[in-house]
């Protein structure tokens, strides 16, 4: 996921180099060199009935669009299918794909575009922010001239101005 | 290697390059029996991996469309 900043959660540094140079998949020459070969290869993948019910499976679960396209372009490229430039040019169409097939099976997806902000649950930061700044005035409205509460005005009755109203 | 929110950031490309694609107007062109000018052949602009891409996504826009009106 993009918020997963673990520095720890890498490869340790030279570990690209443990293996022999070209025994890697994505070290050889990539199977589909061009956006259209790896585009219609895709195509093929994601339309299949017996490979895509997983696919959907996930779209249920609430797993983003881009989430799951972002893992199906990189398998290929882990595969050596085609290029990391290659994946990130067919990227938006293979979401609209999948967008499209998910609408037709009637799944309810997530396009995993907008960040969904909970209105109820408020971050400690906000609130250690905001009582913060509480304290910050609290020195303020201690200098402050002492509040005089106003006397009490006495109530004036209304005369009664009626036709046949007494008076007192 | 991995891909962190690019897929979104090139989705939001394609969306605002496909709104601000403007359609080909075709040129009325004059075949009457007094016209001297020569229809002059367009050159086809060699294809563009974008343009094949973007063809692709507006028609699968198009779709959703289609299926979202019913």
């Amino acid at each position: 996921m993009a918020e997963d900043n673990n520095l720890f959660n890498a490869p340790i540094p030279g570990q690209s180099l443990t293996a022999e140079p070209g025994a890697r998949p994505w070290q050889q020459p990539s199977q589909f060199p061009t956006v259209e070969e790896a585009f219609e290869f895709y195509v093929k993948r994601i339309t299949d009935p017996d490979i895509n019910d997983s696919l959907f499976d996930a779209l249920e679960m609430g797993t983003p669009v881009t989430a799951i396209a972002e893992i199906i372009v990189q398998s290929g490229v882990m595969e050596g299918k085609h290029t990391i430039d290659v994946s990130i040019q067919i990227l938006p169409v293979l979401m609209e794909l999948i967008a499209y097939l998910a609408e037709e099976m009637e799944i309810d997806y997530n396009m995993g575009m907008a960040k969904k902000i909970d209105q109820d649950v408020i971050p400690e930061s906000k609130i250690a922010l905001a009582v913060s700044k509480m304290k910050d005035k609290m020195p303020e409205e201690k200098n402050k001239m002492p509040m005089v509460e106003p006397e009490a005005m006495p109530e004036e009755s209304a005369e009664p101005t009626g036709l046949m109203s007494r008076r007192v | 290697m991995s891909l962190q929110g690019q897929a979104a950031k090139s989705y939001k490309h394609f969306l605002d390059k496909m709104m601000s694609n403007v359609p080909d107007v075709e040129e009325p062109v004059s075949t009457g029996l007094m016209n001297r000018s020569r229809p002059v052949a367009k050159e086809d602009k060699p294809a563009d991996a974008q343009d094949f891409l973007m063809e692709q996504f507006t028609q699968l826009q198009k779709l959703r469309a289609g299926l979202k009106n019913g």
